[in-house]
């Protein structure tokens, strides 16, 4: 018995065809990936912990802030404490040269 | 003028007298300072003198005690320091204008020494404003120096006394009260 032509086409679309190698393994990878994000939203779903995750957060990013601005005041008061001691000895140096000269003075 | 606008400038000049005088020094200096090998260049107002006595107070020593009681006091410390390599680098030109703001009945010289023969010239000036004492003022000249030292505030006598023997300053030092009756009663001038 012939087939037509169409039922020769039907037959080959129709036909069982071999996957190529390696094509089980790549199911069960994309498989795993999936259940990875359906779990991470899964917790996310959660709204204490989001709010928790936001808050730890808000928490993280003054506390980085806060680091930064105490690093900047230190600088600061460090550079500070190292004038007022420039500027007593420089004080101390001119009052010294001064009552030497007066002290030969008198002499 | 309107009465209020008087009112609010003479209240804006008070202010500005209560929170002590600032001396301006001149552009020259900037230039003399481009050519100076050394500047030190120290300009602290009331907030950062603040900052400077929590950092001194964790030094924990003696001295600290000392220094955070005159800084207490202070509402500024300024400096102008320039060393220079060659004498001859700056004249009285330079000078002129910071002394002049040094006049007045609110200022007096405690110390005045002239020395001709080694150049070199320090005057100490102690400003009082309603008999109490309101800064000290140290203007140096020497052939290769020129310091500028302003310690603004309610300081006394007692408050560099007690820091003799620290910081180059003269261990039996008696810095004189300013007197604004008498001024230069302790000057020297050679």
């Amino acid at each position: 018995m012939t087939m037509d032509p169409f039922e020769e086409q039907l037959k080959q679309a129709l036909g069982r065809e071999q996957p190529r190698a390696g094509f089980a393994g790549r199911v069960r990878a994309r498989i795993a990936v999936g259940e990875d994000r359906t779990r991470l939203r899964g917790w996310l779903s959660i709204p204490q912990l989001r709010w928790v995750l936001g808050i730890l957060l808000c928490v993280g990013m003054l506390a980085a802030v806060s680091y930064r601005h105490g690093k900047v005041e230190h600088a600061r008061g460090e550079e500070a404490r190292q004038q007022v001691y420039v500027a007593l000895r420089l004080a101390g140096a001119k009052m010294q040269l001064a009552e030497s000269k007066v002290r030969r003075f008198s002499d | 003028m309107k009465p209020i606008y008087s009112v609010a400038l003479v209240v804006m000049a008070a202010s500005l007298v209560a929170h002590g005088q600032k001396i301006e020094i001149p552009a020259s200096w900037d230039k003399l300072a481009a050519k100076a090998d050394e500047v030190d260049n120290v300009t602290l107002d009331k907030n950062m003198l603040g900052l400077a006595a929590k950092f001194i107070k964790d030094d924990n020593d003696h001295d600290g005690v000392e220094v955070n009681h005159l800084l207490g006091k202070l509402n500024g410390i300024y400096v102008r320091h320039l060393e220079f390599k060659n004498p001859g680098e700056f004249t009285e030109a330079d000078v002129a204008p910071v002394r002049a703001q040094l006049q007045g009945p609110e200022w007096s010289h405690v110390v005045d020494v002239n020395d001709k023969n080694s150049k070199e010239k320090v005057v100490i000036y102690a400003r009082t404003v309603n008999g109490k004492a309101a800064g000290f003022v140290i203007l140096a000249e020497e052939p290769t120096e020129l310091t500028f030292v302003h310690l603004d505030g309610s300081i006394d006598a007692q408050d560099i006394d007690a820091l003799s023997g620290n910081f180059g300053i003269p261990k039996d030092i008696h810095a004189p009260k300013a007197n604004p009756e008498k001024p230069n009663s302790t000057g020297v001038k050679p």
